[in-house]
């Protein structure tokens, strides 16, 4: 029997699952708004570009979760930093989990308000979506894992869609000059690091290492996922840009909703009342995901992380999780400034983090090593 | 238990209506699929929408008088039993007095309403649009879905134009938007041709003879049924156009190719055109002419400054905008044009030639 496959009976996730998590992590928030940052032709090679860079941050991520220690889990954390230190850092990891997921589920409860449901408010779907992740999180980190296969199977064919916007009569494909810009237009320093941060999210993955079963070829699966979601934004980019052009795309805020308005077939029509709640399947599984990793960096702030696990940790979580996305979306984002801004905080977050995370970590453990094998 | 809590919760989803304060059962609410915006200088904006049956009722066209558009909506919703929803509207025709004093303000508020389709029909009417609708509702209870069915049928014959393409054209710096242009004569609704935006005014219309050669050049590719030519004594059938627009850099000129393919589905006049010399000849002289009904037409256009077929587009290279910013629109009114007709005719309506 192939390690992978005992791995997977030996309650693990198989490697092969690497390239849904880092395809759903990236694609999840940005698929909506990336296009909207995206205004001029030549932007389609910042996204090939940035893919690439991402590439090779994904080298170190896979090279860091080959490593003793990640696949030790917290007890790794504790040799690479000491405990003292794994603890104090498990208070700002709360923190960052938290604002990020808030963000993220907060513009898609906006977007469904400001489209599906403007008659009832924002943080209507806030509970339905709330128990629906907490159940899931209530099945544990392997199951909750595992489910990122359906939420890719749910919201993947979306993509699918948008394939008809890249030909006539929609279409216009002198819209995409000038593609090769002589003097660059827009301001590259906010969009390169949306787009990088519109490629983040398998930092996450570096904690769950331990999860995975020990089976080689780990890298090739991220790269999969990180080329499948370059290959994703180029499409939706390409649909935005060839039917709306530049200076339209400019007054417009969600063109990627706006687009699938726009789709007319002949038994269906305004088929984002399915498209929507479709990609929430998405929102129920990274907010499960989230709510777990809240839960331990709690329990690791709290020094209980050797302790047996308690349900009452995982409801401090999720409760502390919708308190928080509530008190935000209730009092510090209900206005279209405020929206931008948290979205730019997002964006710094985000993209900071998975800059940084896999190649701290990384460096950490060659450091270790050398010690250890050193004098 | 399982089961119970799946069911549970496809109620709760499946039905929104514990979500929304209000419940839309459909004969609860009206949802139009016609509108009508009229406004003259200085006047009130007046909007006229046809309000749809419920059984036995009878249709009704119904008009309100505000300053400004989601006004009149309301003002139209107190007027009617029911609350009208705006979801399904497909069709917004403007008066020309209208078009001619801007619209962008009401498409404006119409795209933000997200209730209302990008996919809405646009067109310009001329003359008393109201009074046409409330006959034709009492003689044809159908009347807004038979003019519905007419814009879907010749989307891409007519400048039959939806609010998304409009915008596009609107925003465009390279290019201008049109609508088609209807008249409401003698109790009929007569399409007369293009009506040609600067901005979001009307400045101009192409009239209803010359429509199809401004199709011809407008769209990249088209198909006619039919394309009279009375002065030549003669009636083209099945005409496939293939159009393409170059800028000439040297020349600083705009080149327009035709490619038009099609038979001679009428021909009256006295030539033979089974003597290939004469069929030669003529399908020479029609090609100079076909020519030359397009440059007048494109002299028109840029006389009015408009370029409602994105030839400025025709500009931009893979790597930098000739006329960026505003640029264009000052030049296209100065720049010299050629246009080039390839006319195959693959049949020319005559007997063979005898062998």
């Amino acid at each position: 029997m192939r390690a992978e496959e005992r791995g997977a009976a030996g309650g693990l996730w198989p490697a092969s699952l690497g390239w849904l998590f880092v395809n759903r992590l990236q694609v999840a928030f940005y698929i909506l708004f990336l296009p909207h940052v995206l205004l001029y032709p030549y932007m389609i090679w910042a996204i090939v570009i940035v893919g690439v860079l991402s590439h090779f941050n994904l080298r170190l991520l896979a090279g860091w979760m080959r490593t003793e220690e990640a696949r030790l889990g917290y007890e790794g954390f504790v040799r690479l930093l000491g405990e003292r230190a794994a603890r104090a850092l498990a208070v700002p990891g709360a923190a960052a989990v938290l604002l990020d997921s808030a963000i993220v589920t907060l513009d898609y409860l906006e977007v469904t308000h400001h489209v599906l449901f403007p008659s009832a408010g924002k943080l209507t779907l806030l509970p339905l979506l709330w128990l629906a992740a907490l159940y899931l999180a209530g099945q544990g980190m392997l199951l909750a894992g595992r489910f990122v296969v359906i939420a890719f199977v749910g919201s993947v064919w979306i993509a699918a869609l948008f394939v008809q916007f890249l030909f006539p009569p929609v279409a216009e494909y002198r819209f995409l000059l000038p593609v090769f810009a002589g003097e660059p237009r827009g301001d590259l320093a906010l969009i390169l690091p949306t787009v990088w941060a519109a490629l983040s999210g398998p930092q996450y993955l570096a904690f769950v290492a331990r999860r995975f079963a020990p089976a080689g070829g780990m890298f090739r699966w991220l790269a999969l996922g990180n080329a499948l979601s370059v290959l994703e934004y180029t499409l939706f980019f390409l649909a935005v840009t060839l039917s709306f052009g530049t200076e339209y795309l400019r007054k417009i805020d969600y063109p990627v909703v706006q687009l699938i308005r726009y789709i007319q077939l002949p038994f269906f029509e305004r088929l984002e009342t399915i498209l929507l709640p479709a990609h929430m399947i998405l929102y129920v599984f990274l907010d499960a995901f989230f709510i777990l990793f809240l839960r331990d960096a709690l329990r690791v702030a709290a020094g209980a992380a050797r302790k047996p696990d308690r349900p009452r940790w995982l409801m401090a979580a999720a409760v502390l999780w919708v308190a928080f996305v509530y008190v935000i979306g209730r009092f510090f984002w209900t206005t279209e400034p405020q929206h931008r801004l948290w979205i730019r905080v997002h964006t710094w977050l985000s993209g900071t983090l998975y800059a940084l995370l896999p190649s701290f970590l990384a460096l950490a453990a060659v450091r270790r090593r050398r010690r250890r094998d050193g004098p | 238990m399982r089961a119970l809590a799946a069911f549970a919760t496809a109620l709760i989803l499946a039905g929104c209506a514990w979500i929304d304060p209000a419940t839309h059962v459909v004969e609860e609410i009206s949802p139009t699929i016609l509108m009508y915006l009229h406004q003259s200088e200085d006047a009130e904006l007046e909007s006229t929408i046809v309000v749809p049956a419920v059984k036995n009722e009878n249709k009704q066209v119904l008009t309100a008088r505000g300053k400004m558009l989601k006004e009149t909506r309301l003002k139209l919703n107190f007027r009617h039993s029911r609350e009208l929803k705006s979801g399904q509207l497909r069709m917004l025709f403007l008066s020309e007095a209208s078009a001619r004093g801007g619209i962008f303000p009401c498409l404006n508020t119409l795209l933000l309403d997200q209730e209302i389709s990008d996919r809405m029909y646009l067109a310009v009417v001329r003359g008393d649009f109201t009074g046409f609708l409330r006959e034709q509702i009492r003689l044809q209870k159908n009347y807004d879905r038979i003019l519905y069915k007419r814009f879907r049928h010749y989307e891409h014959q007519l400048s039959s134009r939806n609010l998304h393409f409009f915008l596009r054209d609107y925003y465009s710096p390279y290019a201008d938007p049109r609508l088609p242009l209807f008249e409401v004569r003698d109790g009929q609704m007569i399409y007369v041709g293009t009506a040609l935006f600067l901005d979001d005014r009307m400045v101009g219309a192409i009239p209803g003879e010359a429509d199809p050669f401004f199709q011809m050049i407008a769209n990249g590719r088209g198909y006619f049924p039919n394309i009279p030519l009375p002065e030549q004594d003669v009636v083209l059938g099945k005409v496939t156009t293939d159009r393409k627009i170059k800028y000439d850099a040297k020349k600083e000129g705009i080149v327009i190719t035709v490619h038009l393919e099609g038979q001679v589905d009428e021909y009256t006049g006295d030539r033979n055109l089974g003597d290939p010399q004469e069929a030669d000849r003529f399908i020479r002289g029609l090609k100079e002419d076909l020519e030359e009904r397009i440059l007048e037409m494109v002299r028109s256009l840029q006389e009015l400054s408009v370029d409602p077929l994105g030839a400025g587009l025709s500009t931009v290279t893979l790597f930098r905008e000739r006329f960026p910013g505003g640029e264009w629109r000052k030049r296209w009114p100065e720049l010299t044009v050629t246009v080039r007709v390839d006319l195959g005719l693959n049949n020319l309506g005559m007997s063979k030639p005898e062998e």
